[in-house]
């Protein structure tokens, strides 16, 4: 029983890490909350759905080109509601806005092309159907899966960031921007491969959310959203092993309010914990505490 | 009884000693110059008087009274206001309305006077606007008071950061660094308006200033900080021939002394 | 003439419902006069409509006692919680409040006494539109008043640069709870007219997307003066209607227009007028981002 709510929470966790990484890499970079990554995430599942159901294409075929065509969305989010403002440093407030148009727009464009109601996967399109046993614990082979494909893209993403001139890109902004400018960085570039790797980990996100529940809406982004910036705080904006340790976090507080309390208050399991986190560590867990108090 | 005193007071930062055991005043209607190489703490010493930071030793106090323990704002009540090395306007507000708010402490009507329109609050209001008028009048800004903040030239902004500081009517104005970015004929101007200020008003005026013409011609009296500590103070002439405080010059590569 | 009775009522409706979110709007725009995003509203509006409806259902209190109770209510939870939350700042400020909403749909879906998620059924429907427009004018009236006092620079001056503020004596962490508290009963207020227009409230109406809503209000209207928030709300609801005949691409619409006017005109719909008409030109909006913002303090 423990173990199995062990599995539950770890696999949850690796839901909120894909997810909040991209969040958390965007906020470090350029300080802002882009309110369209839950949109972004909703495209990937309902897109993966659209090829697997009505275009009788494979998971992984629909998968490959729902990410693909995620980190396309990315890079058109960015120039349509980042790159203006940040042409003319426009503070923190109005891309929060306009990250949140461009979500009502990709919400009602999901909802004019897909419908808007929940709809259902094909289950022949699906691999990793059977579970896999181990004693008295059942591990479904879908989340055994992601939670693979989580592992391995953190990892890669971890690698890029460290280890790549992208990467190395990236940290460089993150730092400073105008010493980056200065040391020859391509700065547009780099955001905008940022906007890909971050909109692609949501649709990785999205896909294996969706199949996994069996059901993918428009409606799907809402909640991921305000989860996402639950994580990413705690676990230190701007930090990408934060992101994966807040996930992890909100997701075993998740679960043991569902064990322990009642499943009501699972919603509410992760702003407890992240209102507990401001009040002791405000800069979250893996952060940096650079003007987070007046 | 000095205007400001300072008695042993230190401030560390990470190990590093910023300003260490000064002990020094301030009488009340003079000019006082506080002078050094860079990093030798005046800033430092400028946040610890305003409550901007706290000491770790020591203690500030002002007309008497203990500022250690003071919020920047009290401070600022007790008739303390200064300016910043990096100017720091209200770049979004017009001139006018920087020295509008830094008139806030003048204002002496609560905001229930201000919605029921009560006569205090009017006439407050309207005290208020003509001395910012007679302050932009001083600093030479009457053209520019319709203008956003951040579109005035760096001597204009500096110009404006001293007028919205004086709005306040200070005892104790403290300038950091004012003539910065100035050309001759701009500082020589504010030299002479400092001086004015100080014999009109009764004002006492301490300036941190790296140009040492304007400070030796100016100054009643000059306090010279190196790595936090206080190495001589006098006047000015006494100071300028003090052998430590031309090593401290010297050795420190500064060619201005 | 039941088309013409349906046709005004519908309007009557559509007034209201501006007016309202003007009010919300302009319970946003006092926190970002001083520079604080709080998303805080929802949550507050919540407290009001359930303070009010149950003091009428259940305590058998007059109207005016309902709103005082919320108003009272939510202005002293404000103060309580107030201080600590707002040593926050930025997107912390925001989150955490986010939060704090989010807490107290939790406890309206999960406490019996409050309806669960059912809600609550049968309250008195005693607003009348007039009554949100007195409020909405009142409003207007008190921020017009404050934005010319020292109270109201003082607020402009926090959300600029709060340490410069504090040496000019301004005591920037009262003055930013007491613009919180003011927030709160004004959005409080919102909640008990809203919940006594309508017979029926749920925790449901209070959620996330709602907060942002009125933020977009806020801002797509412009942050120089409280006509912005106001005009924003107001075309922001009425847009959906002008657009009717795009029928299920009104949300496109809503979020082009958004994005068009952030992007394009950093004073908003306000900042637009001005552009169109000569001679009252100023400078844009003065929340943009404050100074302490990009550098720590010093």
């Amino acid at each position: 029983m423990i173990a199995q709510q062990i599995i539950n929470a770890l696999s949850q966790g690796a839901y909120y890490a894909l997810f909040a990484s991209g969040l958390t890499l965007i906020f470090g970079v350029l300080d802002i909350l882009n309110l369209a990554h839950g949109a972004i995430f909703m495209w990937g599942a309902l897109m993966s759905w659209f090829l697997m159901a009505e275009m009788g294409m494979g998971f992984f075929p629909a998968l490959a080109i729902s990410v693909v065509a995620c980190g396309v969305i990315g890079i058109l989010l960015d120039r349509a509601a980042f790159k203006p403002l940040r042409d003319r440093a426009a503070g923190h407030l109005p891309p929060l806005v306009s990250s949140l148009a461009v979500s009502f727009i990709l919400v009602n464009l999901a909802e004019r092309f897909f419908g808007t109601r929940v709809v259902r996967f094909p289950s022949d399109a699906v691999p990793f159907s059977g579970t896999l046993e181990l004693g008295d614990v059942r591990l479904p082979m879908l989340q055994v899966a992601l939670m693979c494909v989580s592992v391995v893209l953190m990892f890669a993403l971890w690698y890029m960031v460290e280890r790549t001139k992208v990467g190395r890109s990236i940290r460089a902004l993150q730092e400073n921007p105008d010493v980056a400018r200065l040391m020859g960085v391509d700065v547009e570039r780099t955001i905008a491969w940022m906007f890909v790797v971050a909109s692609a980990l949501a649709g990785v996100a999205g896909v294996f959310l969706g199949v996994a529940y069996n059901s993918a809406s428009p409606y799907m982004g809402h909640w991921i959203d305000l989860k996402g910036f639950a994580v990413i705080i705690l676990g230190g904006m701007g930090s990408i092993p934060g992101a994966v340790l807040g996930g992890l976090l909100i997701a075993f507080a998740e679960t043991a309010t569902v064990v322990y309390l009642s499943s009501d208050y699972r919603d509410a399991a992760a702003f407890v914990v992240l209102m507990a986190m401001l009040l002791i560590k405000p800069s979250g867990l893996l952060g940096s505490s650079r003007e987070v108090r007046a | 009884m000095a205007l400001l005193e300072l008695e042993g007071v230190g401030r560390s930062f990470g190990g590093v000693r910023a300003v260490n055991d000064i002990t020094t005043g301030v009488e009340e209607g003079g000019l006082f110059g506080l002078i050094g190489p860079n990093g030798a703490g005046k800033t430092t010493l400028f946040n610890l008087i305003t409550g901007l930071i706290r000491p770790d030793s020591g203690t500030v106090s002002f007309r008497g009274k203990p500022l250690t323990r003071r919020s920047p704002e009290k401070i600022a009540a007790l008739g303390i206001s200064r300016t910043y090395q990096t100017i720091r306007l209200f770049e979004g507000m017009t001139v006018r309305q920087n020295v509008m708010v830094g008139g806030h402490l003048g204002g002496r009507y609560s905001l229930l006077d201000a919605i029921i329109g009560r006569r205090g609050f009017r006439d407050a209001e309207r005290d208020l606007s003509d001395h910012v008028d007679s302050l932009l009048e001083t600093v030479d800004l009457s053209a520019r008071s319709s203008d956003p903040a951040g579109t005035l030239s760096y001597g204009e902004q500096r110009r404006l950061e001293l007028a919205r500081a004086l709005a306040a009517r200070p005892a104790l104005l403290m300038l950091d660094e004012p003539a910065a970015g100035m050309n001759g004929r701009e500082a020589q101007d504010l030299s002479t308006l400092l001086r004015k200020l100080v014999t009109e008003t009764g004002l006492t005026i301490l300036i941190i200033e790296h140009n040492m013409s304007m400070i030796m011609k100016l100054c009643d009296r000059v306090i010279v900080m190196n790595s936090g500590e206080k190495l001589a103070e006098g006047d000015p002439a006494a100071v300028r021939n003090d052998r430590k405080v031309i090593e401290a010059y010297l050795g420190g590569g500064h060619a201005d002394a | 003439m039941g088309d013409l009775l349906q046709f005004l009522a519908s309007y009557n409706y559509l007034a209201y419902l501006a007016a309202l979110n003007a009010i919300l709007a302009l319970s946003v725009y006092i926190m970002l006069m001083a520079g604080q995003l709080s998303l805080a509203s929802m949550g507050f509006m919540a407290i009001g409509a359930y303070t009010s409806a149950l003091l009428m259902i259940n305590g058998g209190m007059p109207f005016a006692v309902g709103l005082l109770g919320a108003a009272a209510l939510a202005g002293l939870i404000a103060l309580a919680i107030g201080k600590p939350i707002l040593r926050l700042k930025g997107v912390y400020l925001a989150i955490t409040t986010v939060g704090f909403s989010e807490l107290i749909r939790f406890l309206a879906l999960n406490w019996d006494y409050l309806g669960g998620a059912m809600g609550l059924n049968g309250i008195p429907q005693t607003t009348r539109t007039w009554h949100v427009f007195l409020y909405l004018a009142i409003l207007i009236f008190l921020f017009h008043r404050l934005d010319r006092s020292r109270y109201g620079r003082a607020l402009r001056a926090i959300g600029l640069d709060e340490t410069a503020a504090k040496t000019m004596g301004i005591p920037t962490a009262r003055y930013k709870t007491l613009a919180f508290a003011a927030s709160a009963v004004m959005a409080a207020l919102a909640g008990s007219f809203a919940a006594h227009y309508s017979f029926y409230i749920s925790p449901g109406e209070y959620n996330f997307s709602q907060a942002v809503l009125v933020l977009i209000f806020a801002v797509f209207g412009g942050l120089g003066t409280h006509w912005g928030p106001v005009l924003g709300a107001i075309a922001l609801t009425l847009l959906p209607e002008v657009f009717r005949f795009l029928q299920d691409w009104r949300p496109i619409i809503y979020g082009v227009s958004v994005l068009l006017v952030v992007i394009f005109f950093p004073g908003g719909l306000v900042g637009l007028f001005k552009l169109m008409i000569p001679g009252t030109r100023r400078k844009a909006s003065p929340i943009a981002g404050g100074k302490d913002e990009r550098h720590g303090t010093a």
